[in-house]
């Protein structure tokens, strides 16, 4: 078990106050705990972000961003039940628990949008500038200059940074004082760490990069650890002399462009109604014909117009789900997976700059017994046999994993796509069955994954090292 | 030690550089805040503490014009942190998110500052310091725990020794809309009889607090000199002066001129005593005529006009050995410079009051212990009786300490000075040999007062009494 002090400038009477919160922010949250009793695990502005007359947009409009730029929200995601047999994580105050420990990490769970936690958005809108390290307490960026702490950025939760991120990450940083390599940056990912090394060279690199592949090892857990979310292998077999209704199923929460042109191909040609589909996202007809556009097809519009206005549309297992209740975690049942034969997986990026990283989506037909086309970065399915996945050649043409094109990756998938859809129920049951083997075999690899993965054991080796070092 | 007790002392807010004061004012809080975001200066306490006493010129002088008193309403730390309890108490100092769940019961400190009306909320009229009552700064967390018995607020007011009747009154009308139970607040202030006075002061069904005797200034000098050596006469040094004549009859300290403390320097001044005595007054003060007249009153002496201007004069005066100290710089444990006790032979003690019931020591009185000084001590009646009882001994046979027994205020100030006349008027020779038939009495004094903080009975009750608060 490894023991890793992480610290906080301020802790308050109902909850630690995220390090490197805005003090504009913090302001109101210390207030807000004055008058508000009970203990929680967010800070008052990271609840219901998403709706629109929630109270950061309320006193803040769109001025210091759409989420805080360090959340609470539980703390790091280290403490998360999945790794409680590896790590303990002893959250302190750093006035206090600087009594303890001569060294201690600080950690930061940066908000989803990066851009924000870097302060950078928009011409003209006050968020630009608002570097986060300017709201670290003098106390900690002392100890971060004597290297008696490390800075944890805590992004596991997503997976993409591009270049430009980094660079204004570094340009922020060279004002700072804060030494090179005293921030640990980890997100999830598999090869996060190769890639900043390939656009930096030893000389420029600032920060320290953490592979870590959070959300597949966290998902293993989660499935694990809750049978109800889930069918054993004997009551999926119980299925084989039952027809399912579907063909495929299609869940789209948030409209990317991507999932809109396959979402709208599949319309075009008349083939949703052999899917179980859905689309949650409440955008206009003008902003999904725009995204849909990037991926070139003869999309009929009329068709499009009548399906949009059908919008949100729900799985037909799932009729009372709405944008803002489904989320990683929201929307977990083996229902929708046991009225189709195989699943189009749409990772958050179709394209991502050489990252290899999985969020929860892969997990869901995984788990659920489902054959999938991954929708998403090239040499991802390669990425899962590495895992020890087994992936569906020759049942579906894999070809498109080699293609770097995403146009024409996402062509080669609808074709594929196309081809399954002209099968019959009897071909396609038929089809799903003779993949047995695989299935049974991804769903044990999958629930077995969180006890045999090397990645975060390896990362927190690395932490303690770090935090042990001079 | 095993059998420690241990005590949970919780806080709402902890921040980089320091534990904010529970209760204190969102306004301080907030500044805090920034403070400790931008700056490591200030340490251990919190920002506004920097200056003991507002002015115009200090920060919150400007910032908050006066308005919101004249120092913190809440201050850092507690004094139950003293290492004179360290020998039989644990404290886990914590904050209440990351320990809550810990201990069933958790005490929740505020350490109220010296000018108490802060602390109420009650100021003069016009004020905004009016309706800040203590617990409306409590989180709702805490608040919540002390009115459901989860939390015992501490009141700490350990440094202090007095409170008048009124001042419990204003107490009771800040808690009236609180909803917290009278048991869930405990108020330990520095006196033998605090309890007592309280309880006959209010019967049961008007108490809304839990009043407790918690003599904290005498445990705490006593482990102060006991570990901070040079900073008292030792024993050694003491027995090598026993051939040296001493230049001054008597030592007076005065750093603040309360009106018993003013009224004895003036008589002094005026009769011409002052010439025998090391004497400081750390406050410059001004007579004119007028104030001549009120001392001459109320303390029914005839004084010198003149006299008493040319000490005026003087100040602020420090002692001969005190060259360069001032009034900021003279507090509670600083001022413990020996040197200045080898120079005469007795001491001038004035407590802080004078009147009224309350059986408590501070530090002052024990200046002259540690420092193998006989001494006459200007405080409520009894004040020797409660040293006696305390194990000291006193000077009976040496000094007419019949003033002791005296109720009224003056008259016992009159018997007091009676007897420091007397002793001035001796030779050097004569008073030479008066302070050093004295030895066995001061060496005793001295020893028993070093040991004090191991023995102390009353002190050891209330943190019982705490501790079975907590795990009853």
């Amino acid at each position: 078990m490894i023991n890793l002090p992480f610290f906080y400038d301020f802790v308050f009477p109902n909850y630690v106050l995220p390090n490197a919160l805005n003090p504009q922010l913090a302001i109101i949250n210390y207030i807000h705990n004055l008058h508000v009793g009970g203990a929680t695990t967010d800070s008052l502005f990271e609840k219901d972000v998403d709706n629109p007359n929630n109270v950061n947009h309320y006193v803040f409009g769109d001025s210091i961003g759409k989420w805080p730029q360090s959340l609470r929200h539980n703390g790091t995601h280290l403490r998360y039940p999945c790794y409680r047999e590896f790590v303990k994580i002893d959250e302190h105050s750093v006035f206090l628990g600087k009594q303890q420990f001569d060294k201690y990490f600080y950690p930061i769970k940066s908000g989803p949008h990066l851009d924000e936690f870097l302060g950078r958005t928009h011409a003209g809108n006050k968020l630009n500038g608002e570097y986060f390290w300017r709201y670290i307490s003098r106390e900690v960026l002392n100890d971060l200059k004597e290297k008696k702490a490390l800075i944890f950025i805590d992004w596991a939760h997503e997976n993409f940074v591009d270049k430009s991120q980094f660079d204004l990450l570094h340009e922020q940083l060279n004002y700072s004082e804060i030494p090179n390599m005293q921030i640990m940056f980890a997100f999830n990912s598999f090869n996060a760490k190769e890639i900043y090394e390939s656009w930096y060279s030893p000389g420029e690199r600032k920060l320290d990069i953490l592979n870590w592949p959070f959300l597949l090892f966290h998902n293993s857990y989660h499935y694990l650890s809750q049978p109800d979310k889930r069918m054993d292998v004997s009551t999926w077999q119980s299925t084989r002399n039952t027809l399912r209704p579907h063909h495929g199923i299609f869940k789209i929460r948030r409209g990317r462009p991507y999932r809109l042109a396959l979402l709208y191909r599949l319309c075009t040609d008349n083939l949703l109604y052999k899917m179980d589909y859905s689309m949650l996202d409440n955008i206009t007809l003008y902003h999904t014909m725009r995204m849909a556009s990037c991926f070139p097809y003869d999309y009929n519009e009329e068709k499009i117009a009548e399906l949009h206005s059908r919008f949100p549309v729900n799985l037909k297992t799932e009729t009372s789900k709405t944008f803002l209740d489904i989320s990683g975690w929201g929307d977990n049942t083996p229902e929708p997976s046991k009225n189709a034969y195989f699943d189009i997986t749409c990772e958050t990026y179709m394209e991502q700059n050489g990252y290899k990283s999985f969020t929860e989506k892969v997990s869901k037909p995984l788990v659920h017994f489902n054959p999938f086309f991954f929708v998403g970065f090239q040499g991802a399915l390669a990425l899962l046999r590495e895992l020890g996945f087994k992936t569906f050649s020759p049942y579906i043409d894999e070809s498109y994993d080699d293609e770097p094109d995403q146009v024409k990756r996402l062509d080669m998938i609808y074709a594929e796509i196309k081809r399954l859809l002209a099968m019959s129920q009897e071909e396609i049951h038929n089809w799903y069955w003779s993949m047995e083997d695989i299935l049974i075999h991804n769903h044990d690899h999958f629930l077995n994954f969180c006890k045999t993965d090397k990645h975060t054991r390896r990362m927190l080796t690395y932490m303690n090292f770090r935090l042990r070092s001079s | 030690m095993s059998n420690k007790y241990i005590l949970p002392l919780f806080y709402d807010n902890i921040f980089s550089n320091m534990i904010l004061p529970n209760a204190i004012y969102t306004e301080y809080g907030l500044i805090n805040y920034l403070h400790s975001l931008y700056s490591t200066k200030v340490k251990q306490h919190n920002f506004f503490e920097e200056e003991f006493g507002f002015t115009d010129q200090s920060l919150a002088g400007l910032l908050f014009d006066n308005n919101l008193g004249r120092q913190p309403n809440s201050m850092s730390g507690s004094n139950i942190t003293s290492r004179c309890y360290s020998h039989y108490l644990t404290l886990d100092e914590n904050s209440i998110f990351l320990a809550r769940e810990k201990y069933k019961r958790y005490i929740y400190p505020i350490r109220i500052p010296p000018y108490m009306d802060y602390f109420i909320g009650t100021g003069s009229s016009g004020s905004k310091i009016n309706g800040e009552h203590f617990w409306k700064h409590m989180s709702q967390t805490a608040l919540r725990d002390a009115q459901d018995g989860r939390a015992i607020i501490f009141l700490d007011y350990g440094q202090e020794n007095y409170m008048e009747y009124d001042t419990y009154y204003l107490i009771h009308e800040s808690l009236k809309k609180a909803r917290i139970p009278a048991d869930n607040i405990i108020f330990g202030i520095n006196s033998f009889n605090a309890q007592e006075i309280y309880e006959n002061w209010f019967g049961p069904g008007d108490q809304r607090i839990q009043v407790r005797d918690w003599p904290y200034v005498l445990a705490n000098t006593s482990f102060h000199y006991t570990h901070f050596k040079e900073q008292h006469l030792q024993l050694e040094d003491w027995l090598q002066t026993q051939h040296t004549k001493r230049k001054y009859h008597m030592i007076y300290k005065v750093r603040r001129p309360r009106d018993h403390r003013q009224a004895l320097l003036l008589k002094l001044a005026s009769d011409g005593l002052l010439a025998k005595t090391d004497w400081s007054c750390l406050t410059p003060i001004q007579c004119d005529e007028r104030r001549v007249a009120y001392f001459s009153g109320k303390f029914s002496w005839p004084l010198n006009q003149q006299s008493i201007q040319q000490m005026c004069d003087q100040t602020p005066k420090t002692l001969e050995s005190e060259n360069g100290t001032h009034y900021t710089a003279v507090r509670t444990t600083t001022d413990n410079n020996a040197e200045a006790y080898k120079n005469s032979y007795l001491y001038i003690c004035t407590e802080t009051f004078t009147h009224g019931d309350h059986k408590s020591l501070t530090e002052k009185a024990f200046k002259p212990v540690v420092n193998l000084q006989p001494f006459v001590i200007i405080a409520y009646p009894g004040a020797l009786a409660l040293l006696r009882k305390l194990g000291f001994k006193t000077f009976t046979g040496f000094i007419d300490e019949s003033y002791d027994d005296e109720p009224d205020e003056v008259k016992r100030i009159h018997m007091v000075y009676t007897e420091i006349q007397r002793i001035a008027n001796m030779s050097i020779d004569e008073i030479h040999n008066w302070y050093w038939s004295m030895k066995d009495i001061l060496e005793y004094n001295q020893k028993h007062f070093l040991n004090y903080w191991q023995n102390d009975t009353v002190g050891h009750n209330f943190i019982k009494y705490l501790s079975d608060r907590i795990n009853q």
